[in-house]
């Protein structure tokens, strides 16, 4: 096991005004501050900092060491949810500004739980992850119809479609769903991610998935490397 | 050695004795009962706050095990789609819809399930109302009636009926931790609240310890034999909140009423359950004086069984073990013959547990899986005969 620490990004200091400090902002997210970011990121914002290095400088660094101590089982959900709902807390701040930048998203993601499962928890985690990282997400919530992944991927021009399942009855729906994406020809358009309790890589390889995250973290990191595949193109 | 009486038998393997087989406790959800029964022609198959334990002792079964609580009350309950149910506890329930369908035609749906495959959906019931998300909900809230007779006059029923035979549990689910994010207060609310407002959580957490402590009191009056504590604290590959905050969370109220509990009745045996990886707080409970921990599911972050086994089977006893995440709704006859055989072998030698699955039987097992399990514990889980002996 090795400690995470906190990774300061390289030359920051000439990104930001003279006498500038980010430390309060990266303690704020790693304490999960949410008011206190949202005021800080206000300031940054009045100080004419260029969004994306708010973003990097200013809000990823205590995020991504919440995220690696997750990993590493030292700090768990309860402070993983605070920390991300202060990181969304300046996200919101940041990506009106990013988007008239003309910055894109990193990729869009259709994400749901599937037909006849409830739990949320697990995916919501994943979705707030997902955002912070900078991903465009839409959350079809739980009990998803496969149609209606399907009709929201398309809408959206998917890049990447999750199916969350926390019940071993119900994880067959990851498979109908997947096999419902090919049935409608738009198989080849998406990376299909899965995730759930019940859920493993051999279960992804067994019913066609592209990639499986054990949690949230993995998740993320999977969504990154798979938004680089080459994809059929949406019409 | 000489066949002992059931409950003769669930007593030495929590007191870690030398006794004829590994003792066995299934449980089974309505579907998967429903199936089962066929097999052995028993009609009298009930679930819930009605169960009848005919069935589960033609399995085996060693103990009766009755549920009371948050759990009990709405599990098992027929909820309509489309409908929401409000229990004793003001939690709101309704049914995951498989969206798009009327009830017609999920009643349709349901009759092309396959008897001898896995299932494909079972719609299953779930809160969708939380009672208590503020203060002045916390206030103005009250608690079931811990001398409720409808919960009560069926233990003291399966008490006159079967004791003399069989070990008597009840199962108090869920009873803390879980009971106030999934039910009473909502999961993401609930975590975020223990930051936001720890009074508030700290309060539903008083309230819930009172409860089933009163409650816990008048089952053990009527005599049984323990106490089963049910408290989802395991996430899939990690706790899910820190060893650090759930000993300043629960431990003290479980120390409190377990307690309580030994003073109505010091030869109480006390289970204490979660889900998924709880192993950080084993030592916590043999501490706390805890006789069974259970289920030790075996995927996700606890695969090792015999590790802990090792570490801790002097101390506690286990309960549990054999995956019902993949390998009983999807393996094979051969594959659930050979895990029970390693569960076997990684918990039972040397005593100190009993034989289960991690957790109920689901309606996605197979029938002929639920039957390769019924004979393979009766190979492999006998003290004296291989890998036993």
């Amino acid at each position: 096991m090795t400690t995470p620490t906190l990774k300061i990004p390289e030359g920051w200091e000439g990104r930001a005004p003279d006498g500038w400090d980010w430390v309060p902002l990266w303690e704020a997210i790693e304490q999960g501050g949410h008011i206190f970011t949202d005021e800080f990121v206000r300031g940054a914002i009045d100080a004419g900092i260029n969004p994306r290095v708010i973003l990097d400088d200013g809000l990823f660094p205590g995020f991504n060491l919440q995220g690696d101590r997750f990993t590493e089982q030292i700090i768990f959900i309860p402070e993983m949810l605070i920390t991300a709902r202060a990181m969304k807390a300046g996200l919101a701040l940041i990506r009106p500004l990013l988007a008239a930048n003309d910055e894109k998203p990193l990729g869009i993601f259709v994400m749901g739980t599937v037909l006849g499962d409830m739990h949320d928890i697990g995916q919501s985690i994943v979705t707030i992850m997902l955002e912070n990282a900078g991903f465009e997400i839409t959350n079809l919530g739980t009990d998803v119809h496969p149609d209606r992944f399907i009709e929201t991927a398309m809408e959206q021009k998917a890049d990447l479609v999750g199916f969350s399942a926390l019940l071993s009855t119900t994880v067959y729906y990851q498979k109908v769903t997947i096999e419902e994406f090919e049935k409608a020809g738009h198989r080849g358009k998406v990376n299909i991610l899965i995730g759930g309790a019940p859920t493993t890589q051999e279960w992804a390889n067994e019913i066609g998935a592209d990639g499986w995250g054990k949690d949230a973290i993995a998740a993320v990191n999977l969504a990154k490397d798979l938004i680089a595949k080459n994809r059929e193109a949406w019409a | 050695m000489k066949e002992l009486k059931p409950r003769d038998r669930f007593i030495g393997a929590l007191r870690h004795e030398k006794i004829d087989r590994v003792p066995r406790l299934y449980r089974m959800k309505r579907e998967a009962k429903e199936k089962v029964a066929r097999v052995f022609g028993v009609t009298e198959a009930e679930t819930g706050l009605g169960h009848q334990p005919e069935l589960e002792l033609r399995m085996g079964n060693d103990a009766i095990i009755y549920q009371i609580g948050v759990n009990a009350e709405f599990s098992h309950r027929e909820i309509a789609i489309g409908d929401t149910w409000t229990s004793p506890f003001g939690v709101g329930y309704g049914k995951s819809g498989l969206m798009g369908r009327t009830e017609e035609e999920h009643k349709e749906f349901m009759k092309t399930q396959e008897y001898w495959g896995p299932a494909k959906v079972v719609p299953e019931n779930f809160p969708n109302f939380h009672p208590i998300t503020s203060m002045e909900d916390l206030q103005n809230y009250t608690w079931p009636d811990p001398a409720d007779r409808r919960l009560l006059d069926p233990i003291k029923a399966l008490c006159d009926a079967y004791q003399d035979d069989y070990f008597i549990i009840v199962d108090l689910s869920s009873t803390l931790i879980e009971a106030a994010y999934a039910h009473i207060v909502g999961t993401q609310n609930f975590f975020l609240t223990l930051f936001d407002d720890p009074d508030l959580i700290k309060g539903v957490l008083d309230g819930l310890t009172e409860y089933y402590t009163e409650l816990g009191k008048n089952a053990i009056a009527l005599g049984v034999d323990m106490i089963r504590v049910g408290d989802d604290v395991g996430a899939q590959q990690a706790m899910m909140l820190s060893p650090a905050q759930w000993r300043e969370l629960a431990r003290p109220r479980f120390e409190y009423m377990f307690g309580e509990f030994r003073k109505a009745n010091s030869d109480l045996f006390i289970k204490l359950h979660s889900c998924g990886d709880y192993s950080p707080i084993i030592p916590d409970e043999i501490e706390l004086g805890v006789d069974l921990s259970g289920l030790m599911q075996p995927t996700g972050g606890n695969k090792d069984q015999a590790g802990i086994k090792q570490k801790y089977g002097n101390d506690i006893a286990f309960i549990g073990g054999l995956d019902v995440q993949n390998l009983l709704p999807r393996g094979s006859v051969e594959e659930v013959r050979a895990s029970v055989f390693n569960v076997m072998k990684n918990l039972a030698v040397g005593g100190g547990y009993v034989f289960s699955p991690s957790h109920y039987i689901l309606a996605d097992v197979p029938i002929q899986n639920i039957w390769a399990l019924y004979e393979a514990t009766q190979d492999y889980g006998v003290y004296g005969k291989y890998p036993l002996d």
